[in-house]
């Protein structure tokens, strides 16, 4: 009994998924339909890949909600670079200035030791306002052939980029629990003095996860172009809104060092079944984000509250 | 900090870090003065005092949160919120002072709900962000559902309309309304009882709560009155355009960050006072008029502002060490 306790315990969350998952496809008949699933599993992808790149950041203690805007950047800039140069230098291109983001705001984090979320929200803007001033604030259009190609790969109804998703998160899976870099980041999480005392370098364990989230944040705004082909500055403005509920219902908690890829990879599937539910029940778009905004709230409260809550003050 | 014998040079420079942010206002003033030949003129100071109050309201109440230690982002959802809500009531109801009274209502109930929030978390300015992050989410879905995403136009009560556009001897009167609260902020946080243990409990709330102050309604009353001031500066903005839109408040509470940081408000809370925010409004005020009247575009002033503060967090750090 005991051992039954503890899977489900352990398995909270998919388990969660499943239920509403079966719930819906019972009482609505539209959920378990070819269009409906493949919707969901495309809109999984872009974000899922981002919130990956989130629990880098939060496994480490710290937080960034510039992950939006660096999506907006990078996905007008391989827009922008996509006739001229093709698909591969563009992604590339692209992907590299996702890194480049992540390390403008990962150097202001880990050299000076600001506030992350401050940085965060300064770099958010500028980023933001490059990709307008860049794009003259009107969307890049493109239906580029590579691009039709990818989004008509699909398993039944499972598009290509739900298992790049997959691999993503594996990869990152592979690299916080079996390597040392993963290792070190539990600890910087877990203890940023410790982890000093260790002689680690946490400067560089610092600046490195901003630079994974930018990455990661490229990479979805680029998965994100598969399904849209239309960048502009004002993309992924939600983004935090989407993504910070998603890796921390998964389980990686704001305090740092705690929670991994796997959580994060159900707490994504869990949260985009919960919207793609919302949308079911046609719930007005501003009610929809009433509700989101309340569920991180709830999430945000309970998880700060059960950290603190043996401090009076 | 001092020494005894420190030479007169070290001191000047000692006061100089200290004052960054006055001498910055200083440069900014004269390079304003050798733009424009009517910088000085009565029109235009009053013009600037215009434009700076609303900004000027909602970064007292920024501050406000800053001083017991937390963040304010939801600000600007409340400014919309009670703009929204301030216009369609005086348009439903055909009184101006039910709009307001609703406002002022919205306004406190979003700061109490952030306070209470803070409470529950015992958070820092770290939990603040986030927490208001989300209630500033709800807020603005609260103001699009209220007024379906549509811009409401008052009715226009003359008085109404006045403490947006009025003049007491040719000198704003919403400018008034904001000196007036300037005024009972500093005088309550500095030469109260109240407002010292505020500011303690900002600066260290360990110690705080050791010497018997009550840490958590301290943090209530900072963020109620940080709504309270949102709403505040919803009914002046309300006022001067006679109407009100959803989106009114985007960006406005970066605006009031910005304004507080750089006039010299510390991060860490405890350190600072409204002295600090006429600084920094007026610096903000300057550049953002500097930057118009030299036709920077609207985007790249985002940058531009962003850039800023980060300067000024980083200026901050460096006074800390």
């Amino acid at each position: 009994m005991t051992r039954v306790k503890k899977i489900v315990l352990d398995y909270r969350i998919p388990l969660l998924a499943a239920i509403i998952f079966t719930a819906m496809s019972l009482t609505n008949e539209y959920f378990f339909r070819p269009v409906n699933l493949s919707g969901l599993f495309e809109s999984i992808s872009a974000y899922g890949i981002v919130a990956v790149g989130f629990t880098f950041v939060l496994l480490c203690g710290q937080i960034d909600i510039s992950m939006g805007s660096v999506m907006a950047l990078t996905a007008c800039v391989f827009m922008m670079l996509l006739p001229t140069v093709g698909f591969v230098p563009a992604m590339l291109l692209a992907l590299l200035l996702g890194c480049v983001c992540g390390a403008i705001t990962g150097f202001f984090v880990a050299t000076f030791r600001l506030p992350p979320f401050i940085v965060s929200m300064t770099t958010q803007l500028a980023f933001k306002g490059v990709a307008l001033l860049i794009t003259n604030s009107t969307p890049v259009s493109n239906m580029h052939e590579t691009l039709l190609a990818i989004s008509e790969i699909t398993l039944g109804p499972v598009p290509i980029t739900f298992f790049l998703f997959l691999l993503v998160a594996l990869i990152a899976h592979y690299v916080l629990t079996q390597t040392q870099y993963g290792r070190n980041l539990y600890v910087v999480g877990g203890n940023i003095n410790v982890a000093d005392n260790l002689g680690l370098h946490v400067r560089g364990h610092l600046w490195s996860i901003f630079i994974v989230q930018g990455f990661c944040a490229a990479l979805g705004g680029i998965v994100m172009m598969t399904r849209m082909f239309s960048a502009s500055g004002n993309l992924a403005l939600d983004g935090p809104l989407n993504i910070i509920p998603m890796v921390i219902v998964g389980g990686t908690a704001f305090s740092g060092g705690k929670g991994g890829a796997i959580n994060t990879l159900w707490g994504v599937i869990l949260m985009n079944i919960i919207y793609n539910a919302m949308s079911m029940f046609s719930l007005q778009a501003n009610m929809q984000e009433m509700v989101k905004g309340l569920i991180l709230l709830i999430i945000i409260v309970a998880d700060k509250y059960m950290e603190n809550r043996n401090q009076k003050v | 900090m001092s020494e005894v014998n420190e030479s007169k040079w070290s001191r000047i420079g000692g006061w100089t870090r200290d004052n960054t942010n006055l001498l910055l206002l200083i440069a900014l003033i004269i390079a304003g003065a050798f733009l424009s030949e009517n910088f000085f003129s009565w029109t235009n100071l009053m013009n600037l005092m215009r434009r700076v109050t609303v900004n000027g309201v909602m970064a007292i109440g920024f501050t406000m949160t800053l001083l017991v230690g937390g963040f304010d982002l939801s600000i600007g959802a409340t400014l919309s919120m009670c703009a929204v809500l301030c216009v369609g009531i005086e348009k439903s109801s055909g009184s101006a002072a039910m709009g307001m009274a609703a406002a002022i209502g919205a306004g406190l109930a979003m700061g109490a709900l952030n306070g209470v929030l803070m409470m529950i978390t015992r958070g820092g300015s770290g939990e603040a962000f986030l927490i208001t992050l989300a209630t500033g989410m709800v807020g603005t879905a609260i103001a699009l559902t209220y007024c379906s995403g549509l811009d409401i136009y008052g009715v226009n009560a003359g008085w109404y309309k006045a403490i947006g556009q009025g003049n007491v001897l040719s000198f704003p009167i919403a400018a008034i309304i904001w000196i007036v609260l300037l005024v009972i902020m500093q005088v309550i946080i500095k030469k109260t009882r109240f407002g010292r243990s505020m500011l303690l409990s900002g600066a260290n709330k360990q110690s705080a709560f050791l010497v018997g102050i009550d840490v958590n309604a301290m943090k209530l009353v900072g963020f109620t009155i940080a709504g309270f001031m949102a709403a505040i500066a919803a009914i002046i903005m309300t006022a001067r355009t006679t109407a009100a839109s959803p989106y009114s408040g985007n960006g406005a509470d970066f605006d009031a960050a910005i304004a507080s940081i750089v006039g010299g408000n510390s991060l860490v809370g405890g350190k600072g006072g409204m002295v600090q925010v006429v600084i920094g409004v007026m610096i903000y005020g300057l550049i953002t008029n500097i930057l118009n009247l030299t036709g920077v575009d609207s985007v790249l002033q985002y940058i531009f502002k962003g850039a800023i503060l980060l300067l000024a967090i980083c200026l901050d750090k460096l006074n800390r060490r």
